[in-house]
């Protein structure tokens, strides 16, 4: 018995045992969880007497969208069923959040050299500006941008066009090409022609990289977007045409219209998310070795140079994972839309899943909407991540 | 010694596996009888429409909807203050008793049969006949419903009116714009700012905001209704009992007043000789037992809120700013649609 104590440890005593019967037990218990949570479910939808279906999709949603053109095709309430709704409201949410990841970065990325600015004023309205904004919440942020500064503009009855663009508490209307009713859809076009741009973009880039010859990459993909545009309207039939805002009994009509709720949620977005940006760029602007910039000046580079050549392109690197973080708050934060009147897919879904009785399912549909969403950014960081990292040859 | 977070980690969720199966366990029991064990009654209501459910700054809740629920709270325990209220929005009002977090919701909503069917609650007794207006800036030029074609109409998110509106305009061809918000006093706070050219929602609603804003003179609701918007409280589906103690509650206020019982003369009437009121106090009879209260709630719930009258009087009549005529939630004597079945 002595030496079958010495020859093996029990299980209690064997630290590699029990931690793999921990991890068991764990892995059990979590199946358990998920298991009681499914039944729980499933009880209280009976006891309820609901059935979790998603057969109200088809029905007609019979409610307004302010807010209703999705993809270019427009919501018609009386025949588009909930599921077209659904779409609608994914749309503004879109619209909202890629033009705020855009701006948010742009305006980000200043701010952050402006912290860094050897000039002291400017480096202090850098940071008034970030401790400010990182510092309150969002939610009210968007109550300030929506009540006080956009509903404070003038109304529209009074509001006095400027070159045929009416800004006022209901928006901005301004002459734009426009869509005809009874022609082919352009707003693929429009997404196909912007794609094409960023390819050329980066394709040019890329060769600057490689060769060391500058090229304007810009100005490429400019002309790109514009070709492909212009291609795309004749082939399809010249589907647009110039439509000027006129003014009716209740505002103005035509042309093209940007609510204020679009508006201020943009800014909103735009700004807040920016003050954390502008910390990211700082940070990402310090880790790069001092050395790197004396080397630049040492080679006649100037201020700005040094920083766009140099130093953004190394601190891109250590930006970009905080940086995707930003961006997925950016899109979850747009659901609180319903705030201040915007049509974004939350504010959608509330409303059908009123309407129709089937809240469960809205919510079910919201969740995994922003699922997707989140984990589609997350994928097109992560690839973006990969093909700037720092390659060692 | 890393095993032991993990361990640590497996107890704590099987505890709350545990927890879940306690839940889930609790089962078929009528809310009755949650409610009685717990010794309080859990009410939703509105907390910010004024002479239906209002929560002040000294965080006291009143109005006709809250008085309802203190009515229950008398009929289940003979004391009116035994309530906690739950402020809610119209959009979260159905989700909160599917979860149980409430016991019942008085909150002027509609009573729809999507309602009762698929959104999974009963309702009880309609306790106000509403319908649907619209109102505007008084220096509008819309003198009808039908001159707002081509405005913005705002609202707020989870009601019936967002259709409503919609349907109105749609069926007459004429085109609208629906901003819809969170809560009603986004819509009003838009509408100040001259984002709306009308608001629109139940008339009472509507009625509330006009006569509690700083200048009621600033505001115009024009004369038609576009829907019928009966009130009525509602409680999680399939439990009749529960449901049967809402109801009574809601009968017997309308029934006083039929029987021209009031909180001050409910004790006196005690010595009635007449049977009808007998049952009704819970001296003859035995209906009080068969809903699981006690024989004379009756008299708990007039003595606490006092008969339809006095509720709709404290809280909507014409001594509050509101000052709503009764109309069609008159009694059935008087022409309205108020009508109790008997208490025998
Ligand atoms: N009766 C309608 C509308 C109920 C409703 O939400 N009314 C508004 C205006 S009367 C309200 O309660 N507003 C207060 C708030 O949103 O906080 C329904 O049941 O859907």
């Amino acid at each position: 018995m002595n030496s079958q104590m010495q020859a093996s440890v029990p299980f209690y005593r064997d630290v590699k045992k029990l931690a793999l019967i921990a991890q068991v037990v764990f892995l059990v218990v979590v199946v358990l969880l998920i298991a009681l949570v499914i039944n729980n479910i499933n009880l209280g939808l009976k006891k309820q007497n609901l059935n979790f279906s998603f057969d109200f999709l088809n029905q007609t949603a019979g409610f307004q969208v302010a807010e209703g053109t999705a993809f270019g095709v427009p919501y018609d309430s009386s025949s588009d069923n909930y599921f077209k709704v659904v779409f609608v409201g994914l749309y503004n949410t879109l619209r909202v959040a890629v033009t705020g990841m855009i701006l948010a970065t742009v305006l980000g990325v200043l701010v952050g050299i402006g912290r860094l600015s050897s000039n002291w004023l400017v480096g202090r309205l850098a940071l008034v500006y970030v401790e400010i904004l990182r510092n309150t919440p969002v939610l009210v942020q968007l109550f300030v941008w929506y009540f006080v500064v956009i509903l404070g503009l003038p109304a529209i009855s009074k509001a006095q066009p400027i070159l045929g663009v009416y800004l006022s508490n209901s928006g901005l209307a301004t002459p734009w090409l426009v869509q005809k009713p009874d022609m082919p859809n352009f707003f693929p076009v429009t997404i196909i022609a912007v794609l094409i741009g960023l390819a050329v973009f980066a394709f040019f880039s890329n060769q600057r990289a490689r060769t060391g010859k500058p090229t304007p990459a810009g100005w490429y993909a400019i002309a790109a977007w514009l070709l492909v545009q212009i291609i795309g309207f004749f082939a399809l039939g010249q589907p647009l045409e110039y439509g000027a805002p006129v003014r009716g009994n209740f505002g103005v009509t035509g042309g093209l219209q940007v609510s204020p709720e679009f508006t201020a949620l943009l800014i909103g977005l735009v700004v807040y998310t920016s003050s954390f940006i502008a910390e990211i760029t700082r940070a990402g602007i310090q880790s790069v070795n001092k050395g790197q910039t004396e080397a630049a000046r040492a080679l006649g580079l100037g201020y700005s140079e040094t920083l766009q050549l140099i130093i953004l392109p190394q601190a891109l690197r250590v930006m970009i994972p905080p940086l995707g973080n930003q961006y997925l708050n950016l899109t979850k934060n747009s659901s609180l839309a319903v705030a201040i009147g915007y049509s974004d897919v939350l504010n959608v879904l509330g409303t059908a899943g009123n309407q129709s009785g089937q809240n469960l399912q809205t919510f079910f549909i919201a969740g995994i909407v922003y699922l997707i969403l989140s984990f589609t950014i997350a994928f097109l960081v992560n690839l973006y991540n990969s093909a700037t990292r720092l390659r060692t040859r | 010694m890393k095993y032991k977070n993990a361990i640590i980690a497996s107890l704590a969720i099987a505890g709350i596996a545990a927890g879940v199966l306690a839940v889930t366990a609790q089962g078929s029991t009528s809310r009755l009888d949650t409610v009685k064990k717990r010794g309080k009654l859990i009410c939703g209501v509105n907390a910010t429409l004024s002479g239906f459910g209002f929560l002040d700054s000294n965080g006291k809740y009143s109005g006709f909807d809250v008085d309802f629920c203190r009515g229950v709270a008398a009929a289940v325990f003979g004391d009116a203050s035994k309530v906690d209220f739950v402020s809610l929005t119209a959009a979260a009002r159905f989700t909160a008793i599917q979860s149980g977090e409430v016991d019942v919701v008085f909150r002027n909503t509609t009573f729809t049969s999507s309602r009762d069917g698929d959104v999974g609650v009963d309702f009880g007794p309609i306790n106000f006949y509403d319908g649907q207006g619209v109102m505007v800036k008084a220096d509008s030029a819309a003198k009808r419903i039908a001159d707002l074609a081509g405005a913005t109409i705002c609202t707020n998110q989870g009601t019936t009116t967002e259709q409503n509106i919609n349907d109105y305009f749609r069926q007459r061809k004429l085109q609208i714009k629906v901003v819809t918000y969170q809560d009603f006093n986004l819509v009003m706070a838009a509408f100040n700012q001259g984002r709306c050219d009308a608001v629109t929602t139940d008339s009472s609603g509507l009625a509330s905001q006009k006569a509690t804003s700083a200048d009621p003179s600033n505001y115009r609701i024009l004369g038609e209704v576009i829907s019928k918007e009966p009130l009525a409280p509602f409680v999680a589906q399939n439990d009749s009992k529960w449901r049967d103690v809402v109801s009574w509650t809601v009968y017997s206020t309308i029934y006083a007043e039929e029987l021209e019982l009031t909180s001050r003369n409910i004790d006196a009437a005690k010595t009635s000789t007449d049977p009808v009121v007998r049952r009704f106090l819970g001296l003859e009879g035995t209906s009080g037992k068969g809903l699981g209260l006690s024989a004379d709630f009756a008299v708990d719930i007039i003595k606490a809120v006092g008969s339809y009258k006095e509720i709709f009087d404290r809280n909507l009549g014409p001594k509050t700013k509101l000052n709503l005529p009764r109309r069609q939630n008159a009694n059935y004597e008087q022409g309205g649609l108020l009508y109790s079945p008997p208490f025998r």
